[in-house]
């Protein structure tokens, strides 16, 4: 239910945006757009799923915590 | 953009989300010499940041990175300040999140609040920075103000054996709560480099940045003091939001109560425009980046990065807080400070030997 939720949304987002670059003929800007938005989309649904997804915070902090010694 | 909303803008950015986490706590009781301290040498970076901005007239921060660096070390210059903006951003955000789910919508879902914020400051940099310049100049005085009102009514409350004695513990927390102070919120300034448009003639970026630096410093060093004056050294570092719990103290006869909402509302003004400013840096470093002048496409799919990096941080708040007072401050200071201060070099080099080359053209020339 969940997933489907975030693919709806996704769609209703998206498809306006490459309608108006589709419209200006913005080929270079229609691609980078799908590449970022189909990099939101995965990370969307394997938070969805619960996969652990370590953050740069996380890893950075575990990084410098340890240099400190603590 | 005229001169006030670029030194508002810095002003209301600093103020952002240190109104209510408040760096510095090493120091205890000798905050206000910590905060001191960290303006001072906020002041000096902050130079490196304006020659960088004034090497070529007329030119932004992109075209003067390209032309000194080069195309490969200006791009790399920038991606490094665009992951910073983008980075901070997710920050600002967890932060504003947490803290709503916190003091408010215990039921709501974080995820909810922060999409709501984040969709309200994509409408504002779709419309670009002039326009979130000239909304923030009728704000800013109503944070202020209301600060200021604050801590004139909480003055009741306030006890100044708290700030004494001076130099209880020596130098070493006051130059630790002074870096805590520079990298969080004073240099999170350098996000302005990739944000700043060209100036118009008569803008002075040195005046932009550091009367930005002043009054923002002083609100936060008034604000601080205020905390440590009411709650205490000890009571204050403990707290996730000491500001907030220092105007819940306000009780002035039966009538003038409950103003930590009026703080809440405040912080949230605050933090919109902070994070309308990174997410701007986020979109427009990442248009120039690659090749792209306006960014405005941009701003859906980042808005929806942000939100993901946002739910992928941790959202235990002990984990969060630990991170802000121990991690930001390395990690931070290699966008603030090491990244910066290498484009100086590498800039003032250029320059240099670009002046040789023309010196000698002339001599033979004459």
């Amino acid at each position: 239910m969940k997933i489907a939720i975030i693919i709806i949304l996704y769609v209703i987002v998206t498809i306006p945006s490459i309608i108006s670059l589709k419209n200006k003929n913005k080929n270079k800007e229609i691609k980078i757009f799908s590449v970022l938005i189909a990099t939101g989309l995965i990370l969307s649904l394997l938070i969805t799923l619960g996969v652990d997804i370590p953050s740069v915070d996380e890893i950075v902090g575990d990084l410098v915590l340890s240099m400190l010694g603590e | 953009m005229t001169q006030k909303q670029a030194i508002f803008l810095i002003v209301m950015f600093i103020i952002g989300s240190s109104i209510l986490i408040v760096m510095g706590m090493e120091a205890k009781k000798d905050i206000w010499l910590a905060i001191i301290t960290g303006m001072v040498a906020s002041a000096i970076i902050m130079l490196i940041y304006v020659r960088l901005l004034t090497a070529l007239p007329g030119r932004d921060f992109f075209e003067t990175m390209e032309f000194f660096l080069g195309k490969v070390g200006g791009k790399v210059i920038i991606f490094f300040l665009t992951w910073f903006c983008f980075d901070l951003c997710a920050i600002v955000l967890r932060n504003y999140g947490q803290f709503v789910v916190t003091v408010g919508l215990k039921e709501t879902p974080m995820i909810v609040i922060i999409s709501v914020m984040i969709a309200i400051c994509a409408l504002a940099i779709y419309y670009g920075i002039e326009v979130i310049g000239r909304w923030n100049e009728a704000f800013v005085f109503f944070v202020i103000g209301f600060l200021l009102i604050s801590i004139i009514l909480v003055s009741g409350n306030m006890d100044t054996n708290n700030l004494l004695p001076i130099f209880d513990e020596g130098f070493k927390p006051i130059l630790k709560g002074a870096f805590g102070v520079t990298t969080f919120p004073f240099l999170e300034t350098v996000a302005f480099l990739i944000v700043f448009p060209k100036f118009s003639k008569g803008v002075s970026v040195e005046k932009v940045y550091l009367k930005g630096l002043l009054i923002g410093g002083v609100v936060i060093l008034l604000t601080s003091v205020t905390d440590v004056l009411v709650l205490g050294s000890t009571i204050a570092e403990g707290m996730f939001y000491p500001t907030y719990s220092t105007f819940s103290t306000i009780h002035i006869g039966d009538f003038i109560y409950r103003l930590e909402a009026i703080a809440a509302i405040v912080f949230v003004i605050a933090v919109f425009v902070k994070i309308t400013i990174l997410l701007y840096g986020a979109c427009n470093g990442t248009a120039r980046l690659l090749g792209i002048k306006d960014y405005r496409f941009l701003i859906i799919p980042i808005c929806i990065l942000v939100v993901n990096s946002t739910t992928i941080s941790s959202d235990d708040m002990i984990f969060n807080q630990e991170w802000a007072m121990k991690v930001w401050r390395y990690y931070g200071s290699f966008f603030e400070i090491i990244i910066p201060l290498f484009a100086y070099i590498i800039v003032e080099i250029r320059i240099k030997s670009l002046n040789t080359k023309n010196q000698t053209i002339n001599e033979n020339g004459n």
